[in-house]
């Protein structure tokens, strides 16, 4: 009996650690922002930008942020005019997907 | 708790960005066929003397102007819808009958668009440019019908569908009364008219959807 709510106590930190390790990417807007790409791969500067309601200046800082991380990539696209392009690294989505997933996990273990 | 609140604010930001992500591609249709259709009419209008002038025969120019509406149209549209993500998350309530319609309405809009645009076809030659307006009024109303239920109120079509339904009773008229080259040339712009301003509002409300005013 003891020894299964060590168990259950030990997968529980173990959740409670992931999330604190992943605390970068818990604060808005950066947990949306990861979570749109990892919808929709890529989404422009702009778009993000009125998306979030967020100042250019706020959001390049978020997104530098995310990118020091290795969680997302920028790239210039040339169009009809300059565009910036979003996107989300195959190490953001998985560190995205693990972060969810423990959430999941956590909140399902509460009754 | 904070994380709970993160997610729920990500939910309505995600369902903002598709519903932007769908009102622009649905703006971005309407203009491409406002452009295509009374560019078509046009010729059809101006075929004598376009073949003339290109020493072609007049049915190869209407064949090849319909055939390349109809292609570039379609391709464009299929191209533009399918390119628009599906950003909903799955749910177990989805496999419930009433959302059924709510994830094929996509196709059930495509193949009435197709079925009402074979009807034309079947239509006598001085009206059958007028049947596509009948026919375009008809789809445009159709979908805002069916999407009302599950994207919302997209008023641009329900208005350019009107626009062209009330239009086809002067237009009809006009070929009855055997103003042919007239009936064409009208039909080119209330197409031109009601399919652009309603893919420009379109555009105009995709815009305030992301900005967070709608």
């Amino acid at each position: 009996m003891d020894q299964s709510r060590d168990t259950e106590e030990a997968t529980l930190v173990s959740y409670h650690i992931t999330l604190r390790e992943n605390e970068d990417i818990a604060k808005q807007p950066r947990f949306s922002i990861l979570f749109l790409l990892y919808l929709n791969r890529s989404v422009g500067f702009s778009e993000l930008q009125r998306l979030l309601k967020l100042t250019p200046g706020n959001l390049d800082y978020h997104l530098r942020k995310l990118k020091k991380l290795g969680y997302v990539s920028i790239r210039k696209v040339i169009s009809w005019r300059p565009l910036t392009i979003v996107e989300i690294t195959s190490e953001g989505t998985n560190v995205f997907k693990t972060y969810v997933t423990t959430l999941r996990k956590l909140l399902e273990n509460i009754e | 708790m904070k994380n709970l609140g993160n997610i729920s604010d990500t939910f309505l930001i995600i369902d903002r960005y598709s519903d932007y992500m769908y009102r622009r591609a649905w703006g971005k249709v309407m203009i491409i066929w406002g452009i295509l259709l009374p560019l078509t009419i046009t010729i059809f209008t101006l075929n004598t003397q376009l073949s003339i002038l290109l020493d072609v025969e007049e049915i190869f120019l209407k064949f090849l102007a319909t055939g390349l509406c109809v292609l570039f149209g379609t391709s464009f549209t299929l191209y533009i819808f399918l390119s628009v993500p599906k950003l909903t998350l799955r749910t177990k309530e989805e496999d419930e009958p009433s959302s059924i319609i709510g994830h094929y309405h996509g196709i059930l809009l495509g193949l009435t668009w197709f079925i009402l645009f074979q009807i034309p076809n079947f239509i006598i030659a001085p009206f059958h440019i007028v049947s596509y307006v009948v026919v375009s009024s008809i789809a445009l109303i159709f979908s805002y019908l069916l999407l009302e239920k599950i994207h919302g109120r997209y008023k641009e079509l329900l208005i350019s569908g009107t626009v062209l339904l009330m239009s086809s009773i002067p237009l009809t008229l006009m070929v009855f009364l055997d103003l042919i080259v007239l009936a064409q040339i009208s039909t080119a712009i209330v197409f031109a008219y009601s399919f652009l301003s309603g893919g420009f509002y379109s555009m105009y409300m995709a815009g305030k959807i992301l900005d967070g005013n709608f």
